[in-house]
């Protein structure tokens, strides 16, 4: 009876070995990676679901099917070239990897990239000799994945590339790089000699950006935050190609560890050429402005009187009496002067006296009035002052004017040749009105002006009341 | 194989005996078809044969032998639908457990030919795995205090192919030349596997 139950339960211990069994090789069956085990001759001697599926066969019919027959001839020599190093390598768990794809089984089906895994198993078969297990994932997701991150990397406006710590390209993750260095053929190339060709003004920066880019090798990433930003984030660098426009490139540089310690660098490609192109126009725009400004300030200066020109009348006066107007001053006078006799000074003592003559009188005008009022060089002798006034002065303008007129008269001009001129002005002094305009007000102080001539010149006529 | 230096006298009659009871069996088994024996072409012994193969152990003080039946399933399940329902639950379990019943089978016929003979012997339940492992049988002869020798062949029929394959280990030297495999005894009927 002992032998009986001895017996019974090992029947039920193989019964359990067996069932094991058949679950571990219903695992490989299920899994979705492509297994088979190959003898000798890489015939296959099992094989999975997932590979039966994709060959569009059974498992029974895979016995002894020649693996190389799902491989394009180029493929299998490559794959078998494995097969080989596996089985002549002498460690017992040899194995090797290789990205090799799998011939189409159906028609119009591309072939499919798989990396496959190559194993030796330990036993040799005397029937089979040295079995290898080859196990392969199908890559055609990652592929895909890969080209539409590729695809976005393009996309975008910036180049992508990493670099050895040499500085030399071993990978271009977007095609702008291409377009913001000028050429193809990126990789095995120097970044620093790329980025450095033609431009002699970035060539120290970049120097030290790629030195302390070799320096960090190996080193921690910590150290590489270490560095001075201008070293690791360089500035704008031109980048200039017979082939293309100019092109302005800002590289940044991120490490890439391998083993906590810095192996590689990432480096992004800022295309900066719009925002240096719109930095050039702002400047060119910014001296066109200052020389329009200079321009400006010669057209309404004259250079003999140094007082401000007619063209300055008309940008000035206008609102000044619309401010008057509004009541920001108490009055605004408006001085007319005419050097008296002018034209005799001309002709009898010639041109340069006349300057001569003009020129005192500017320097008298404007020593006899604020910063704020505005004296201008009418006409040839003729000069026009606006004195707005904000203080309790009234008729503050016939004060200047008769100011201006006795300065002058009492003032000897030397006009060369050891002559000295006394020369007199006449003046008219209108007040702004609340219905005037930069016309009828002029035309009103000219008016007085021209009573003054009449009375005898060397006189002010004033308006009698102030009407702002 | 290299069985020139076995003695015929012990390892000729096991050959016949082992070959004509898968033989005799298999033609019961399948429902009394036809079934022809041959040897294999472009294979050797110990080469993965098909999907699966059942095994039996027999032992007894003078030998040991191990007997396999190599299978695949497709064609025994294309057989057992032609020969009942076509709606039959014919999950591949049982399947296996149909040839592992064959299996038996051969087996129970040959330890009836050893009692037969005088030398009654043992014989383990039938076990089923995949034909993979066919890369870790020994059939290497030997020769010596034990002989050992392997032979393997291929039964035709209705059911498709199969393969059977076997190693016998001789622990004592005997002669095995009165050894036969009867038909007569013969097992009528049919297990109700499926």
């Amino acid at each position: 009876m002992s032998n009986h139950n001895e017996l019974l339960a090992s029947q039920r211990v193989l019964s359990m070995l067996e069932s094991a069994c058949e679950h571990s090789e219903q695992v490989l069956d299920s899994i979705p990676s492509v297994f088979v085990v190959l003898n000798r001759d890489n015939r296959i001697i099992r094989a999975n679901r997932a590979f039966c599926e994709l060959a569009g066969s059974t498992m029974e019919a895979m016995v002894h099917r020649d693996f190389g027959d799902f491989f394009t001839t180029e493929n299998r020599d490559h794959l078998q070239h494995h097969f080989q190093q596996v089985r002549a390598n002498p460690l017992p768990d040899a194995s090797a990897s290789a990205k090799i794809e799998l011939a189409s089984t159906h028609d119009g089906e591309v072939a499919k990239p798989f990396l496959w895994r190559i194993s030796k198993m330990g036993h040799l078969s005397q029937a089979e000799g040295q079995v290898i297990s080859v196990m392969g994932d199908d890559l055609s997701a990652l592929y895909q994945s890969e080209l539409k991150l590729m695809s976005i990397f393009s996309g975008i406006p910036l180049g992508l590339m990493v670099i050895d710590c040499k500085g030399t390209v071993t990978e271009v993750l977007s095609e702008y790089c291409n377009l913001l260095l000028g050429r193809d053929g990126l990789v095995g190339e120097s970044l620093h000699h790329m980025l450095g060709a033609g431009n002699p003004a970035a060539h120290s920066d970049l120097a030290a950006t790629f030195d302390a880019l070799r320096d960090c090798a190996g080193q921690p990433i910590m150290e590489f935050s270490k560095l001075d930003s201008s070293v690791s984030h360089p500035g704008h660098v031109p980048m200039r190609s017979e082939a293309a426009a100019e092109r302005w490139v800002r590289p940044r540089f991120q490490p890439i560890a391998k083993n906590d310690s810095i192996d590689r660098y990432l480096v992004i490609l800022e295309d900066t050429t719009a925002s240096h192109l719109a930095q050039r126009q702002i400047e060119q725009a910014d001296l066109l402005g200052r020389q329009a400004q200079a321009l400006y300030d010669c057209a309404i200066r004259d250079p003999l009187s140094e007082l401000y020109t007619r063209l300055f009348l008309n940008d000035s006066f206008n609102p000044l009496i619309a401010s008057a107007k509004r009541g920001n001053y108490l009055e605004l006078a408006i001085l007319m002067l005419d050097i008296d006799n002018f034209k005799s000074i001309n002709d009898t003592h010639g041109h340069d006296a006349g300057d001569k003559v003009i020129k005192a009188i500017g320097r008298i005008i404007k020593s006899c009035i604020r910063d704020t009022d505005i004296p201008v060089r009418y006409g040839g002798e003729e000069f026009i002052v606006a004195l707005p006034c904000t203080d309790s002065h009234e008729l503050g303008g016939a004060i200047v004017a008769e100011r201006i007129r006795a300065e002058l008269a009492a003032t000897t001009i030397d006009i060369g040749g050891g002559t000295m001129l006394r020369v007199t002005t006449s003046g008219g002094v209108a007040y702004c009105h609340k219905d005037d305009t930069m016309a009828s007000l002029i035309q009103r102080a000219d008016g007085l002006l021209y009573k003054a001539k009449h009375a005898g010149k060397n006189r002010v006529c004033v308006e009698p009341s102030n009407g702002a | 194989m290299d069985t020139d230096t076995l003695s015929p006298a012990s390892t000729s009659p096991l050959r016949s005996l082992l070959r004509d009871a898968s033989l005799i069996q298999a033609s019961q088994y399948f429902d009394g078809n036809a079934v022809t024996l041959s040897e294999p072409q472009d294979l050797r012994l110990g080469q993965v044969l098909k999907r699966y193969m059942a095994m039996v152990i027999l032992n007894s003080a003078d030998l040991r032998i191990v007997i396999k039946v190599h299978f695949d399933l497709e064609p025994i399940r294309a057989y057992r639908q032609s020969r009942h329902s076509p709606e039959s639950d014919l999950a591949d379990k049982k399947l296996i457990d149909f040839m592992k019943e064959l299996s038996n089978q051969i087996g129970g016929r040959v330890c009836r030919a050893f009692d037969t003979h005088g030398t009654p012997a043992g014989m383990s339940v039938p076990l089923c795995t995949r034909g993979i492992y066919e890369i870790y049988a020994d059939y290497a002869p030997k020769t010596g205090a034990v002989e050992k020798f392997g032979d393997f062949w291929r039964l035709d029929g209705a059911f498709g192919s199969i393969y059977c394959s076997c190693y016998v280990e001789l622990l004592a030297k005997r002669d095995y030349s009165g050894l036969t495999c009867s038909n007569d005894d013969a097992q009528e009927g049919e297990l109700d596997f499926l």
